[in-house]
């Protein structure tokens, strides 16, 4: 490239990162509060932040169409690094209070004790894939992109662990019936 | 607050997954316009690592990074061979850690506390008096699914009693194949390692419905999950001999752990002795001793050593236990919780690296005070370093 076009290869990525910013911030905000509730609003700002850093990078890897999804892989692994790494840890620790009592995300989950049962009771993988489907709205196309696996795993893993969800859910409830019955 | 919360409500609904879409407590997340700009502002002209592929200075960054980069390898050899860590030892590079998107073991207990009482940001974890401070070393050993699923694949069809299977034509998600029965079907999942899943064949309801009302009931056929009753020997007396069946040439399962009123017994994986994090047999079956449903783990081919690499102590390793930024329940303190550490014992857990090779990572599992089990790498935290970038899709 000589300089002209990389000039104006430049102002469409930084055109292209304004419009994933202003297009799909707040949905990548909004899928890191409910990850990492209840956070402040400004320190998801910051990791939301941190989301677009990595599409600036990779700016022409960010795919037309299926953007969001992307995002959110990035996303997953922005909070998972955040999670691990010890000074990111501290930074976003020193400033992390609650600012009122406030029921977790899994909390709100269990308004149903039997779903926080069974929820629980699923494999790590199983929550991951029916949270960012029932949450983020994500079917097997999107989940394929932000997983990094194909559709048809996308697919199956869905159905699969939605058909364990019920399954547990069922067994949970009628565990808690019956033990219910043995005590009267 | 910028974002709309709302409040915790229990829909008149029977349906698990509906619960769960209406249990998502945040619907959305405004970011005003001025922050996004700003947000703009300071990605595109931050500090170098925040520049793009196609930033005209692009040559002079790359020049810089390259001189960067040497002056980090001849610093980590220097601090390497200073602090007497062996010098030949990759970094290892972690693109993903089987058991890592979620704090705590599945299952595991409340921090305190009942539901609607939560609110407690942190977690903070202490070492008990009883954790050892020694460091020692382990091996690291790589692995690869088999080339060719089939074989093993009918070897487990076998073993848990699939009459006449035949092979589905490629699975149905690229990388497994499945083995349709007469009255059961076995599939290998890919994900993140290989794994046999088997199922009966089921009524298409699965517990509830939607009628042509739109409301949510009950299937009116009988389910195939709802039997409760075994006892604990009778699971056991079904389910050893199909655990000894399937269990896979360089594996073993340790002792199996009976989920009461469930009729459901899990067998942990282990190598060389040590457990597997998140690597089980699971058995499930109908009061009358039929199998429903079942997975496990296929065999590894050819686990070779990846190296033999210092780990961090268990007291000092509790400093990378995971599980802070993720609060499930609490107790209504406004102040972080703090769990301690009581005891642990080495594990392995399953790690992606960022080429792809899959990796048995020695880890600690440390029980903690409040009945909690947790996790952290044990591999000295030089020698680890973790992406923060997607993976390709395929």
């Amino acid at each position: 490239l000589d300089a002209e076009q990389e000039v104006t290869v430049t102002s469409a990525g930084k055109d292209r990162l304004r419009a994933l910013i202003d297009g799909f911030a707040p949905d990548v905000g909004a899928f890191l509060r409910r990850r990492s509730y209840p956070l402040q609003a400004a320190d998801i700002e910051e990791l939301v932040q941190a989301v677009f850093v990595v599409a600036w990078r990779r700016i022409d890897e960010v795919p037309s169409g299926q953007e969001l999804p992307w995002l959110i892989g990035v996303a997953r692994n922005v909070l998972n690094n955040a999670r691990r790494s010890h000074s990111r840890r501290r930074a976003l620790l020193s400033r992390v209070r609650p600012v009122r009592d406030e029921p977790s995300a899994e909390d709100l989950v269990t308004a149903s004790e039997e779903l926080k049962r069974t929820f629980r009771s699923l494999g790590r993988s199983d929550r991951e894939i029916l949270l960012l489907h029932f949450w983020e709205g994500l079917e097997a196309p999107e989940l394929a992109v932000a997983l990094g696996i194909r559709q048809g795993a996308a697919s199956t893993r869905l159905s699969r662990a939605t058909s364990r969800l019920r399954a547990n859910y069922l067994l949970a409830g009628q565990h808690a019936v019956k033990t219910e019955s043995e005590r009267t | 607050m910028s974002s709309v919360d709302k409040e915790p409500t229990m829909p008149e609904l029977s349906d698990p997954a509906e619960l769960l879409r209406e249990a998502n407590p945040v619907d959305s997340f405004a970011i005003d316009p001025a922050r996004r700009e700003q947000m703009h502002t300071a990605i595109v002209n931050g500090s170098p690592s925040m520049r793009g592929p196609h930033d005209a200075r692009g040559w002079q960054l790359k020049a810089g990074a390259i001189a960067a980069a040497l002056v980090l390898i001849l610093f980590g050899v220097l601090a390497l061979r200073w602090s007497g860590t062996p010098a030949h030892l990759k970094t290892i590079s972690i693109h993903s850690v089987q058991s890592s998107q979620f704090g705590t073991t599945p299952g595991g207990p409340d921090h305190g506390g009942g539901p609607g009482n939560g609110g407690v940001s942190t977690i903070t974890f202490v070492p008990g008096p009883l954790l050892s401070g020694a460091t020692s070393s382990a091996a690291i050993y790589s692995f690869d699914a088999p080339a060719d699923p089939s074989t093993p694949l009918a070897n487990v069809a076998s073993a848990l009693g699939i009459v006449s299977p035949q092979v589905v034509t490629g699975g149905n998600n690229g990388c497994g194949i499945g083995l349709s029965g007469a009255t059961a079907k076995l599939f290998s999942d890919c994900n993140p390692t290989l794994e046999w899943i088997y199922n009966v064949d089921l009524p298409s309801c699965q517990g509830v419905t939607t009628n042509a009302a739109g409301q949510v009931v009950s299937c009116v056929t009988a389910w195939g999950f709802n039997d409760s009753g075994a006892t604990q020997a009778q699971l056991e007396e079904w389910s050893s001999p199909a655990a000894a069946a399937v269990t896979p040439v360089g594996l073993t399962l340790g002792d199996p752990v009976y989920a009461s009123g469930l009729n459901h017994v899990t067998y942990p994986c282990e190598f060389n002795g040590t457990a597997i994090v998140g690597c089980e047999a699971i058995f499930q079956y109908s009061n009358a001793g039929k199998l429903l449903y079942a997975s496990g783990p296929l065999a590894p081919s050819s686990p070779t050593e990846f190296g033999t690499y210092p780990l961090t102590s268990p007291r000092d390793a509790v400093a990378e236990v995971d599980g802070d930024l993720f609060v499930h329940g609490g107790t209504g303190s406004s102040s972080p919780v703090t769990v301690t550490l009581t005891s642990s014992t080495t594990v392995y857990e399953v790690a992606t690296l960022t080429d792809g090779t899959e990796v048995l990572l020695p880890a600690y599992s440390y029980a903690g005070g409040n009945g909690g089990t947790y996790t952290a790498i044990a591999v000295s935290p030089s020698l680890v370093s973790e992406p923060t970038e997607p993976e390709a899709s395929s």
